[in-house]
């Protein structure tokens, strides 16, 4: 997992220029965080790399750069893609 | 593994029911502010719905869509040998509602009736029921689903007023020796029991005498976790169609449409577009009434699908999925059916007086 693409990928979804999300935001402060972005969230890290995020675990990531080692390592927080 | 094949029963046609009042997104607008309430229907994809007032209940629109069904159909009143009702708003704690709708039919006293507290996945397991009832030497059924939800939303609920409908419909399923099987699939999971819940109003948060627990002024309302329910939709809903479709030993190819309880349009577009279903195999009516809970597959069918089901035979999965959680699909074909109304109900004059009249 690219941590760099990652954060462009949530430019894109929250519909922020290019560059405005950090690896150390707080992912319920970026601009737009809302429950239909949290969905939107769910559905991109599921398209994008075949693992569904558990809501629970999403909410606990103290970070973006948290939540995208979740997702690119082994862990209790995630499933794979059924 | 709740699987079941059952041949032999045939649906005979389908009629439903909504009021009159619409709310869109003019009044969300009122509600939220234009940028909120145009965001959500964009992504939600829902520009209507319909809501009942505070005198109409489930019961009266399952009621209208039944009589015009029955009449329709040339059914006695007294041929009906059962009655199901399907909803989470029912009229009464007790007495079942599907006793009162027996005697508000003038169905026979001989009529066997009952309740089943299902959502989303109600529909199906209505279908399953009454096919098994047919088995065992029932002639006709009626099965009665719908939901009134927007009395259980708070109005300030962003998350859930402007995503929920209200509807009724009527089902007919009838004994046909020479009907092809349906294959049913279904399933269960009580973890995601706090993810869509009317948490109060009953037993489980009340003290003997039915007073709230706690300091809490709570009524019975509706709370929603949009999150949870979307996870477990895409980890449960296409190894639920991938399962039906493998006991029917059918294909994608072989299937004319994939009739999804209308969760929200975001999740029905994602699912569609994870498992490659092309959208005209999708019909849709969540645009126009909503999410009715209990009530979206059969009304999707009427909205979306009354010249295909009127004109063919359809090789259909219905499949619905939610609140509990609870999900069921059923892979079947049906049709050339009489027209699938959709019926209009001004509101309720007076629901105690309708009773006392009945």
């Amino acid at each position: 997992m690219n941590l760099t693409d990652f954060c462009s990928q949530l430019d894109d979804l929250f519909e922020l220029d290019a560059g405005t999300v950090k690896p150390t935001d707080s992912l319920q402060q970026i601009p737009g965080w809302s429950s239909l972005t949290f969905m939107g969230l769910i559905a991109m890290v599921d398209e994008e790399y075949e693992v569904t995020l558990k809501p629970a675990a999403v909410l606990k990531a103290a970070s973006v750069a948290d939540l995208a080692s979740l997702i690119g390592g082994d862990s209790a927080g995630m499933s794979k893609a059924a | 593994m709740a699987q079941a094949t059952i041949s032999g029963v045939r649906l005979a046609g389908i009629t439903c029911a909504v009021p009159s009042a619409i709310e869109d997104t003019s009044t969300d607008i009122g509600l939220y502010g234009e940028e909120e309430a145009l965001k959500f229907s964009e992504t939600t994809g829902i520009k209507s719905r319909r809501i009942v007032d505070s005198q109409t209940c489930t019961s009266d629109l399952c009621q209208a869509a039944a009589e015009d069904l029955l009449d329709r159909l040339g059914w006695e009143r007294d041929s009906v040998d059962a009655l199901i009702f399907i909803t989470q708003t029912p009229d009464y704690l007790l007495p079942a509602t599907s006793c009162c709708l027996q005697s508000r039919l003038g169905l026979s006293t001989k009529c066997a009736a009952f309740d089943i507290n299902l959502g989303c996945s109600g529909y199906v397991y209505g279908m399953w029921l009454a096919s098994q009832m047919i088995g065992t030497g029932l002639k006709r059924v009626l099965l009665l689903v719908g939901d009134t939800p927007s009395r259980v939303c708070r109005p300030e609920d962003r998350s859930t007023r402007p995503l929920f409908g209200d509807a009724g419909t009527a089902t007919a399923i009838t004994a046909d020796p020479s009907a092809g099987p349906s294959y049913f699939v279904m399933g269960t999971d009580g973890e995601g029991k706090n993810n869509l819940i009317v948490k109060h109003g009953l037993f489980r948060e009340s003290d003997r005498f039915g007073t709230a627990r706690g300091n809490t002024a709570e009524g019975p309302l509706l709370f929603m976790d949009g999150a949870e329910i979307f996870t477990f939709t895409l980890q449960e809903v296409p190894p639920l169609i991938k399962q039906t479709l493998k006991l029917a030993n059918w294909s994608m190819d072989d299937v004319n449409a994939v009739v999804m309880h209308q969760a929200n349009g975001f999740i029905l577009n994602y699912l569609a577009k994870r498992m490659k279903l092309p959208a005209e195999k999708m019909p849709l009516s969540i645009g126009e009434f909503g999410n009715t809970s209990s009530a979206t597959i059969p009304l999707t069918m009427a909205a979306a699908m009354n010249t295909a089901l009127t004109t063919s035979t359809q090789k259909l999965v219905m499949v619905g999925f939610g609140v509990g959680y609870s999900w069921g699909s059923v892979a079947m074909e049906c049709g050339p059916l009489p027209e699938l109304k959709i019926l209009t109900v001004e509101p309720s004059t007076n629901s105690l007086t309708q009773e006392q009249a009945a």
